[in-house]
């Protein structure tokens, strides 16, 4: 609360009520003008959005005059009233008038030092000659330009060699010769995340423009995709075996479960169930998850499953390790964690490397067949394509019916060296069975 | 855009997501009939009822509580404590399991924990304080702190959105003291980016909250070319932004008004003598209220916390050197 003197006259304020609260509403006037009140009387009740308050007089006195009626509201800090403090009632004592205010401190009278006391104060008159100390950032400057630093004046603290007190100089002399000619505005640390390397120009001005056409050089992404398929291609002994699978089954436990994911963060979708029926498959065929090493088949114990994601501009393959231990949700949310990963360009190094077994998902734009590329060292690769209705033969309750399905085709990629077309219909076979077979409710 | 207070760009965000989506809530105490402490939650439960408006007993750890079995089962509770100091109550809810349960078992916690703080009107010791750094300790949880209107109801919206429990820190001191143009409806600031509250040259004051209007006090009335980063997010710390303008300008000032001790100072510190130390042109510093309680006396309180001349006298100290 603040208030102030006029004369003999004791300014009432509408007092600071809390931090929040801007104004206060007179809800009654406890004193008429001309009664006597004492200090810290109450002389008014008060009403803000958050409380009532009684506001205290803050001297003794007779109330002289009323400014802000009842109902009236009022800024924090604004008179409300006037108290005549040199007043005498009969019984009244006279020094009891005026100054009995302790809370009228003004936040400017009180000389606030800084809270940073600790902190050494620096003087800047008679400080001692700092001429020889050099900051990081000038020591970095005058090494990479040459610049002796006794040649330049100081105007920092103690007459030390400021950051800008070097760049003026560079600017001004260049240097020592070796000086790079270019005026610097500032001068910026080595130390930086790597930018994509600059290609040289002799590497891509090779062809002359040819008008109809536009040549632009590979992403060094693009360049890789084009070395790791073409040494694939090389490598293995591509085949493509093709499964047709009933999705009816998953695509109702999808439904039953899909809302209570999504509560938990996890977005359920069939790449999901595919991959954790291939994981299963893969436990049986252990020749699936394995390496070609020269004339020996590696086979790994642990099923790093390598989905691979589309980027704008290529494609990546991040890698889920050990994804025989993850449950259905988990393996959902090891998913969408990859491929969101992925798309930001997120993803460590280490989780790109050491897959055992890929699966590709084109069937999410609409293709229904594809002849996948192996992933090397793995030995096959394999494909969900779309979901798609399709008119098929069902089991009707008396003979085959025609049934309106949820049909999509998996092919998969494999190579001959490490196994034959049986065993690749058979792991395929294991993981339809699977898929159609996937208990619901 | 609306002009509104602080306060009501809170309210506002609150209310617009409320709107969105059904799975928002408020909890806590006299926010329901009587509209929060601040009026905050003033008119809420007549347009959204008590079943999305919950007064609680005087029961903090009950008021996180409920909350988190609220968000791991798919709500998106957003909690008020009347004063940022009274989480101490709630502390083993928030810090031991909202922060935890993603970690252990892979349980989301979409939840808000609103924390009116700061001082600057003689509330004294316990309803005062900034405890932004108790929170920063406990993995699991993300803090934001707001300093203009639009962040106000921005980073509210996107702290409701975010899946990780996310600890609001509303300035009191702010509450109607700031005001500025708020984007209506839908608005959203990103989570974990800094802003460029003012550009400059010379020297960085790293800050947020109500330090960010000290700082810009400070930098208009000296007239020097001082750049103010306005952190907004302090988990995550946007290093970016922080390094980018500590290079550019060889000389860091960090303000806040919280204690000085293990804060964010420190932090901020650290990282910028770890990251950017060839860049320096002057020690790091800090302006920060002392590693004292809050007292009642305005004086004294005024002497705790940083005050504009402190800030310009930082800011001349550092421009010196």
């Amino acid at each position: 609360m603040s208030s102030s003197r006029t004369e003999t006259l004791i300014e009432v304020a509408m007092p600071k009520m809390g931090i929040s609260v801007s104004e206060g509403t007179i809800l009654e006037w406890r004193k008429q003008p001309g009664d006597w009140i004492e200090a810290d009387e109450t002389i008014a009740d008060v009403t803000t959005d958050k409380v009532d308050v009684e506001i205290p007089a803050p001297a003794s006195g007779r109330l002289a005059r009323i400014i802000a009626e009842r109902g009236d509201t009022v800024p924090v800090g604004e008179p409300i009233a006037e108290i005549d403090a040199e007043a005498k009632p009969g019984e009244a004592h006279p020094e009891e008038s005026a100054v009995r205010s302790p809370q009228s401190a003004e936040p400017e009278e009180a000389a606030v030092s800084s809270p940073q006391a600790a902190e050494p104060q620096k003087d800047s008159g008679g400080e001692p000659d700092r001429s020889g100390f050099v900051s990081p950032v000038v020591r970095r400057i005058a090494d990479k330009h040459g610049v002796d630093l006794e040649q330049v004046e100081g105007t920092g603290v103690g007459g030390r060699v400021r950051k800008k007190d070097v760049l003026a100089y560079v600017e001004a002399n260049g240097g020592n010769g070796q000086a790079k000619p270019a005026p610097v505005l500032h001068s910026e640390s080595p130390y930086r995340p790597e930018e994509p390397a600059v290609r040289s120009p002799a590497e891509v001005a090779e062809a002359e423009p040819v008008a109809g056409e536009r040549r632009e050089p590979m992403t060094p992404m693009r360049q890789m995709i084009a070395k790791h398929m073409l040494d694939s291609r090389r490598t293995s002994a591509h085949c493509t075996t093709i499964v047709e699978v009933d999705m009816s089954r998953v695509a109702a436990r999808r439904a039953e479960l899909k809302e209570a994911m999504k509560r938990r963060g996890v977005p359920l979708t069939y790449l999901a169930f595919v991959a954790q029926a291939t994981v299963e498959a893969l436990g049986e065929f252990p020749v699936l998850n394995a390496s070609v090493e020269g004339e020996e088949i590696v086979y790994h114990d642990d099923v790093n499953l390598g989905i691979a994601v589309a980027l704008d501009d290529g494609l990546i393959v991040p890698v889920i390790p050990k994804a025989q231990r993850l449950s259905l949700e988990g393996m959902a949310a090891a998913i969408a964690d990859v491929a969101a990963r992925a798309r930001a360009k997120q993803l460590e190094p280490d989780e790109v490397h050491g897959g055992t077994f890929t699966i590709t998902n084109p069937g999410q734009f609409g293709a229904v067949l594809a002849t996948p590329i192996i992933n090397q060292p793995q030995v096959a690769i394999l494909d969900l394509e779309a979901i798609v209705k399709r008119a098929v033969v069902v089991d009707g309750p008396d003979d085959d019916a025609i049934g309106i399905r949820p049909m999509t085709y998996l092919p998969m990629s494999w190579d001959h060296r490490a196994l034959d077309g049986a065993v690749a219909a058979q792991f395929l076979s294991r993981v339809k069975a699977r898929l159609e077979g996937w208990e619901v409710g | 855009m609306a002009e509104m207070t602080y306060l009501e760009a809170i309210s506002d965000g609150l209310r617009e997501e409320m709107r969105r989506d059904e799975s928002v809530l408020c909890i806590g105490e006299d926010i329901g009939a009587f509209g929060g402490a601040f009026k905050v939650t003033d008119g809420f439960i007549e347009e959204f009822g008590a079943g999305r408006v919950l007064d609680t007993p005087l029961a903090e750890n009950a008021i996180i509580g409920t909350a988190v079995g609220a968000a791991a089962e798919g709500l998106r509770p957003v909690c008020e404590m009347q004063f940022a100091d009274f989480i101490s109550c709630g502390f083993d809810q928030l810090v031991n399991v909202a922060a935890k349960l993603h970690y252990r078992q892979g349980v989301a916690v979409p939840m808000v924990v609103r924390l009116p703080s700061g001082g600057g009107f003689s509330g004294g010791p316990f309803h005062s304080q900034n405890p932004e750094a108790w929170f920063l300790q406990s993995p699991g949880l993300r803090v934001v702190a707001p300093a203009t209107a639009d962040d106000a109801k921005g980073l509210l919206t996107a702290a409701i959105r975010d899946p990780n429990p996310v600890c609001y820190m509303e300035h009191k001191g702010l509450y109607r003291y700031v005001k500025g143009e708020v984007p209506e409806g839908e608005h959203s600031v990103e989570l974990g980016r800094a802003r460029v509250a003012r550009e400059g040259e010379e020297m960085s004051v790293i800050t947020y909250g109500s330090a960010v209007h000290l700082a810009l006090d400070a930098a208009e009335e000296l007239g020097e070319d001082i750049e103010v980063i306005d952190l907004r997010s302090l988990c995550p710390l946007d290093t970016d932004a922080i390094l980018a303008s500590a290079r550019k300008t060889g000389k860091v000032l960090v303000a806040h008004e919280a204690t000085q001790s293990c804060g964010v100072g420190a932090e901020v510190a650290a990282l910028v003598a770890a990251e950017a130390f060839e860049d320096l042109d002057a020690p790091v510093r800090r302006l920060t209220a002392p590693d004292v309680p809050i007292p009642f006396s305005p004086p004294l309180e005024q002497a705790v916390l940083p005050q504009l001349d402190d800030m310009k006298e930082a800011c001349r100290e550092l421009l010196a050197y």
